[in-house]
């Protein structure tokens, strides 16, 4: 166990470092000039001038690749070209209001995705759970930021029951999550389909294993069996899928910030590529990028450890 | 286990025995939900081909007097924001929808079934170096890889295909170079070394035709999530750009105006929900069909 | 005489897939008395895994009793309700199943897999329970049974998983044990050692066995008596002594290797050919009749009812032995060679 965390952490690790120095690349990968291709054909030669300085791009290109890479370890993603602040204390800013958001939305579609496929998968092949294989299924397909758009619509523009932009003010903590509501919705829902399915896939499979029947011939009354037994089993596989989802929830946080006028690493990277603050671009979007990878390793972590044959064997090394 | 004495094996749809391809018909014909899935693709097709031809209106007829008005007799669905008819630029809009997302899948699957299979049978160096970009690839939540680098080489039609298809790509090589890999150890293809058969040869004509089925469902599940990609890209303003009758670019347009008439983000939102759900449900129909093992 | 511990009357059970109907179990009769080891011996498909599960009521739901009764310390179990049955599971009637690796939940530890078990019938303190579950895994057999109520299924070897399993099975001491093929995932070592643990603990409990398994070898070892099955009947039931000393029905007789026919004359005896018949093309006169090295025009368009032969109890389905059916030359041929033991 403790060689196979071992080996992914270094995996990691390499897949960062080539992250970074893919991005500190990119403007040269691109056919044409990298002035050009960060600040657009029409910028004027004052400007050029400028962002050529602040960007190193007189330098080497290996020496660029290499200070940025340092950089980045030091946690020093640069500067912003619109304010001068450094691109870092941005991030730091934004990043916990996606954070927020992400878990907000993980939350939600656990507390109703779970009891959705569990239900469906005590009621199998009845009205119910076909029904809810359809709406699990427009859930799943539904993108976040059209399902942003509808509940937009439906509960802040035509009936008022819910604030259309912004976070509020973590001051008034319950503003703050009427704030929150819509966009984690929004974010959500597509994860409420997929769990749901997923959790009635595994219920259905783990009641077909031996272990079920061994426990009904021991006359365990059906509820446990269902309830416990079962359920135990189904819910760990999903623990995986949560921690992929969190991943990728911060990718797709950036619609719902944009639609919902909310600060985030989302909209922050978005406004950024308006103004062509290509710094800031490319420092948001390794953060998330090294935030993906390890809600990945973690996910497959925890997932591995909680199956107890794994565990077992992390305190067998123990000892 | 079974608990269950000698029952009998249910009829498996395997790809390498003949009649297979009258069987997967008489399997979609039965499942209701798949024609459904069919009945949108064909719809759908037609509106991208006929494109402006069987539009009721021309996509830039702007009638400024009747703007963001609601779903009437002369306007089905309604008009935007310069007075444009809905209905017509949503359906041309198809057209875009499938001329990114079709060609994006193409050409993630040509790339990734190559870089997978020369990982798979290379295996050594080669395999961790092509497992190892993967990842790095993988390692951007999609659309954000495709943001930006769409940002950065400008928006047009042909970039935003191939900056979604760079998105795509790992998980064609990924099930290449896995079912590659299963197959290398299979002992026919041993048996077709030893008689001195270039690997090229076992290549194409051994694996190829058993991993197709697979690849062909997983290019039916990845057109939605190419079409919703591009929709989002082109709702940002970073991909095709107004007046281009996009989904997105309907949806954002008609987000900039939602609170004088809900109809383009409703018309539109249908629409690109239809195509997704749709396309989905034929596409796990596909797979239920072609691989009942896979339907879990 | 007491009247036996289970007995199951002509049971029948059919499975339905889709539009096609299977006959699990035809007509099966049989009957365990107490402190009895009784054993089920058929190839795998032949129904003995559906008549576990049929007395237990654990059918799956596509599965349906058509026919006949199970009655178990007189009570008739097919007209149980649920809870009834539930109760009765466990505490009454227990399974030991074959493979203990699946056979037991992977996320649960051992001491909290028995603590389920119990609380299911009893309303007793934690301790308790424990105390009960700890002497049962002492009494199988697995050292510092306490501490080892904490572990998992797998951190257990194949044998001691069986002996775990065992362990559950008689925890609330029932009167009757199906044990399915609890042996046949182990190698010859452990496998004589759970044979001799469940010989004990008919020895020394009383418990009786429904030994039901595929392997001869084991059933002569540890069986009383023995219900010989094929195509979901009862072909032949014996006293073990007396059944493997004297099979009567063919298809007994070439699971045992016995004495060739005069049809076969020269040829190798190693396996029956042919194979068993799928379910749902089961042929109309006796199901062996293919296979059998003494098949007769009689045996096609019916099917043979059980028959008493001698006045030992021995049944067995074979037209040979019944007195009103022409007696042709095979017919003589098997009837000789039974009688010669």
């Amino acid at each position: 166990m403790l060689k196979y965390l071992g080996t992914r952490l270094v995996m990691a690790f390499v897949v960062i470092v080539i992250v970074i120095t893919f991005l500190a690349l990119l403007v040269h990968l691109i056919p044409g000039n990298p002035v050009t291709t960060i600040m657009g054909p029409r910028a004027s030669p004052a400007l050029a001038q400028i962002v050529r300085h602040d960007m190193n791009l007189d330098r080497p290109i290996p020496v660029q690749v290499w200070d940025f890479i340092t950089g980045a370890f030091r946690g020093n993603l640069g500067v912003d070209f619109v304010s001068n602040l450094s691109v870092t204390s941005l991030i730091a800013n934004a990043l916990p209001q996606t954070l927020a958001l992400a878990f907000t939305s993980l939350f939600i579609a656990v507390g109703l995705g779970v009891p959705v496929g569990v239900y469906a998968a005590k009621h199998v092949n009845g009205a119910a759970d076909r029904l809810l294989a359809v709406v699990s299924v427009s859930f799943i397909t539904m993108p976040a930021f059209v399902v942003g758009l509808l509940l937009l619509l439906a509960f802040s523009v035509h009936i008022h029951v819910f604030p259309a932009i912004g976070t509020g003010s973590l001051s008034a903590p319950g503003d703050y999550l009427r704030h929150l509501v819509l966009p984690a919705c929004a974010l959500a829902l597509t994860w409420i389909g997929y769990i749901g399915r997923l959790v009635r896939a595994n219920m259905l499979e783990v009641l077909g294993e031996p272990h079920i029947r061994t426990a009904r011939a021991h006359g365990v009354r059906d509820g446990v069996v269902f309830y416990r037994l079962a359920l135990k089993n189904a819910l760990i596989p999903v623990v995986a899928v949560l921690g992929v989802g969190l991943g990728s929830l911060i990718g797709g946080a950036i619609f719902v910030e944009v639609i919902f006028a909310r600060p985030g690493i989302g909209s922050l990277i978005y406004n950024a590529i308006l103004e062509r603050n290509y710094p800031v671009v490319r420092g948001g979007v390794l953060v998330v990028a090294i935030l993906f990878v390890f809600a990945n390793l973690a996910a497959d972590i925890v997932y591995r450890f909680l199956d107890p044959r794994v565990r077992v064997e992390l305190q067998n090394v123990k000892r | 286990m079974s608990t269950v004495d000698a029952l009998p094996e249910a009829p498996t749809t395997s790809a390498s025995h003949p009649g297979w391809l009258g069987e997967v018909v008489h399997d979609i014909v039965h499942r209701p939900v798949m024609l459904v899935g069919l009945g949108v693709w064909v719809a759908f097709i037609i509106m991208a081909i006929g494109g402006q031809h069987l539009a009721p209106y021309a996509i830039d007829a702007q009638d400024i007097a009747h703007r963001l008005q609601g779903p009437s007799h002369a306007h089905l669905l309604g008009t935007d924001e310069l007075g444009r008819d809905l209905l017509s630029r949503l359906m041309v809009g198809t057209r875009y929808a499938l001329a990114v997302a079709i060609p994006a899948v193409a050409i993630a699957l040509v790339v990734g079934v190559t870089v997978g299979m020369l990982a798979g049978f290379f295996g050594g160096v080669v395999d961790r170096v092509v497992v190892t970009l993967l990842d790095s690839v993988q390692a951007f939540p999609a659309v954000i890889l495709a943001l930006t680098l769409l940002a950065l080489v400008g928006h047009s039609l042909r970039n935003e295909t191939l900056v979604i298809s760079v998105a795509f790509i790992p998980s064609y090589a990924r099930v290449t170079r896995a079912l590659v890999m299963a197959a290398k150890n299979n002992q026919w293809v041993d048996a077709e070394r030893s008689l001195g058969a270039r690997p090229l040869r076992i290549v194409v004509v051994h694996i190829l035709p058993n991993i197709a089925a697979s690849l062909f469902v997983l290019m039916a599940m990845d057109i939605p999530s190419a079409i919703t990609i591009s929709a989002g890209l082109d709702f940002l303003g970073l991909g095709l750009q107004p007046p281009t009758p996009s989904w997105g670019g309907i949806l954002s347009s008609g987000f900039y105006y939602v609170e004088q008439s809900p109809w383009p983000v409703i018309w539109a939102s249908v629409f690109l929900v239809i195509a997704t759900l749709g396309f989905t449900l034929l596409a796990e129909g596909l797979r239920d069909v072609i691989d009942p093992r896979l339907s879990r | 005489m007491t009247s036996p511990l289970l007995r199951v009357d002509g049971l029948s059970v059919v499975y339905r897939i889709r539009d096609r109907v299977l006959h699990g179990l035809d007509d099966i009769t049989l009957a365990v008395n107490e402190n009895e080891i009784l054993g089920i011996v058929g190839e795998s498909g032949c129904g003995k895994t559906t008549l576990s599960m049929s007395i237990m009521r654990l059918l799956p739901p596509n599965a349906a009793v058509t026919a006949g009764r199970v009655t178990f310390k007189d009570r008739d179990l097919t007209g149980l309700s649920r809870e009834e049955m539930r109760q009765l599971r466990g505490s009454e009637i227990s399974m030991v199943f074959q493979d203990p690796l699946t056979s037991l939940n992977p996320t649960f530890s051992i001491g909290q897999q028995m603590r389920f078990l119990q609380r299911g019938h009893l309303r007793e303190s934690r301790s308790v329970q424990v105390d009960r579950a700890a002497a049962a895994l002492q009494r199988v057999g697995i050292p510092d049974a306490r501490r080892r109520l904490g572990a998992y299924p797998h951190e257990f070897s194949g044998g001691m998983r069986q002996r775990v399993m065992i362990a559950m099975a008689v925890l609330l001491e029932p009167a009757l044990v199906i044990a399915d093929e609890p042996t046949s995932a182990l190698d010859v070592t452990l496998q004589a050692e759970i044979l001799e643990l469940l010989d004990d603990l008919r020895r020394s409990r009383g418990t009786s066995i429904l030994f039901v398994s595929h392997d001869l070898g084991v059933i002569s070892q540890i069986c009383d008596r023995v219900v010989v099955m094929y195509a979901g009947r009862v072909v032949e039931t014996g006293s073990v002594q007396s059944l493997f000393a004297c099979p009567l029905h063919p298809y007994t007789r070439a699971l045992l290797g016995a004495v060739p026919s005069r049809r076969h004359r020269g040829r190798p005896l190693e396996s029956i050919p042919g194979r068993v018949p799928s379910l749902s093309e089961l042929p109309i006169g006796c199901k062996f009749a293919d296979r059998c090295g003494y098949v007769d025009a009689v045996c096609l368009p019916r099917e043979p009812d059980l028959l008493q032969p001698t006045t030992g109890g021995d049944v067995v389905r074979c037209y040979a032995y019944d007195p009103s059916v022409s007696r042709s030359a095979s017919f003589a041929e098997l009837v000789d060679a039974s009688l010669v033991c």
